[in-house]
């Protein structure tokens, strides 16, 4: 790169930072454009990572990171509030989630009564829970886990497909998956599941043991971290070889981050230490 | 005028159809496009880019795009608009939490004048799941009556046994074929 396309470059790089710093600064932040603005930015600095001087590419990742921590930050603020109105609802109202956690069966057959409705979750709205979904309740269904806090889910069985949107803290542990694995929203969460695909969106702090035999895609995380699936048990054989995975092939550290393009490690995931790895 | 003619007789020569298949991440895209050309539909990997697939149907060689879905490739879907016959608009039927994201992105390809003369097939996939919406409720739920603009049709299909998948393509080749290979 000639000094002059270097300065182009910096011109160019300077007001897409100024446009993001802009956006994430006073209040009522919409973190929905400054994601979209820091993605830009991202792209931008990626697109041009092969020519840069290494002083500056590695200012511009500084700078991504720190503006990415903001929008994280905002956002996590913003649920925060959300939260706390969430759990006093809950507690004015403790018969609701009383109910749904007798009878998680319930739950499911509800969706089966009414085809017409697309799927509904399996489980939701649950704080501090340990439920134990049964391999007759998810055998070739798909599941569904909404807005789940604090809680342990153990899904034994073989479901069609698995869906999670809006847990926090929780853990979710499961054997294989016959298709595909989707989640959004999920923070500080720890996620053992084997499956073909699996697509995570707008998560962030979760960990993840996986068996998977194609590869993971990431949209939008941050501070992912994966490990090979660890869990044993009696039946994992037959399971596994019952949804078409085969045991010895597993790309669980194949992924695939959709907001670097750069042949860099993303920033966005790591490989999960093997000392901080926890044994089911 | 002259152009589009020298198009029809280029196209009537080869008997050829581009058909463009997009839809949201994990609709079933991919699997449709393997189930249909009679590949294993069990190691299908997420789609980075696009799969194309020539394939010989009613005397027709189809040239299926399969574009991946998941959101921050979605605006690279216009470069795969140019010289569309068909669109097939593949809809997870399962999924109604993210119906209102697919009737949005559908309705915006609509706009699109390079895809003006394209005919439009959604396919309501995953009917084989429990508690999937039926291809009437997605019609309802995509708005697709007030379309205008396009011919278009809903069947609904499942990718993993191959329900509907034939009768879904046969009508699309026929309404583009009967559209582009006679003479007005």
């Amino acid at each position: 790169m000639s000094q002059q396309q270097l300065a182009a470059f910096l011109s160019e790089l300077n007001l897409l930072e100024q446009k993001v710093n802009n956006l994430v600064s006073g209040e009522n932040v919409n973190t929905n454009v400054a994601s979209e603005a820091l993605q830009n930015l991202t792209r931008f600095v990626s697109e041009n990572a092969p020519s840069l001087p290494a002083y500056e590419l590695r200012r511009a990742h500084g700078e991504i990171m720190k503006l990415k921590t903001r929008i994280l930050e905002i956002e996590e603020k913003t649920r925060r509030q959300g939260k706390f109105k969430f759990t006093r609802t809950n507690k004015e109202k403790p018969q609701v989630t009383s109910l749904l956690t007798e009878c998680p069966g319930e739950k499911i057959s509800l969706a089966t009564e009414r085809p017409s409705r697309g799927l509904l979750p399996t489980l939701i709205n649950l704080t501090n829970e340990t439920i134990t979904i049964d391999s007759m309740e998810s055998s070739s269904k798909d599941i569904w886990l909404d807005n789940l806090e604090k809680s342990t889910i153990i899904i034994k069985g073989i479901p069609s497909a698995l869906h999670m949107t809006n847990l926090r803290d929780c853990k979710i542990i499961g054997g294989p998956v016959l298709t595909s694995v989707f989640l959004e929203d999920c923070f500080h969460s720890i996620f053992v599941v084997g499956c073909q695909q699996m697509r995570i969106h707008k998560s962030k702090e979760c960990d993840f043991y996986l068996h998977i035999c194609s590869r993971v895609i990431v949209e939008d995380c941050f501070a992912c971290r994966f490990a090979p699936y660890n869990r044993e048990y009696c039946e994992k054989a037959e399971e596994f070889s019952r949804a078409n995975l085969e045991l010895s092939v597993n790309h669980w550290n194949c992924i695939d981050d959709f907001n670097w393009l750069s042949v860099e490690q993303s920033p966005n995931w790591s490989i999960l230490p093997e000392d901080k790895r926890i044994k089911l | 005028m002259v152009l589009l003619t020298i198009l029809k007789k280029l196209k009537q020569k080869e008997k050829e159809m581009r058909l463009l298949m997009l839809g949201l991440d994990n609709a079933g895209k991919t699997t449709i496009l393997k189930k249909f050309n009679g590949e294993d539909v069990h190691t299908i990997s997420p789609t980075l880019g696009f799969n194309i697939k020539t394939l010989e149907h009613q005397n027709y060689q189809l040239n299926i795009w399969d574009v991946g879905g998941q959101k921050s490739l979605r605006s690279y879907w216009r470069n795969y608009f140019e010289s569309t016959d068909g669109l097939v608009w593949v809809v997870d039927s399962i999924d109604r939490r993210r119906m209102e994201d697919c009737t949005k992105e559908l309705h915006s390809l609509l706009q699109e004048e390079r895809l003006a003369g394209a005919t439009l097939l959604v396919f309501a996939n995953k009917q084989d799941l429990p508690g999937s919406m039926t291809a009437d409720e997605i019609k309802e739920a995509l708005n697709l009556d007030s379309i205008e603009t396009h011919h278009w049709r809903i069947v609904g299909c499942s990718a993993m046994n191959g329900d509907n998948l034939l009768s879904g393509i046969d009508w699309l080749v026929e309404d583009i074929g009967a559209r582009i290979f006679t003479l007005e």
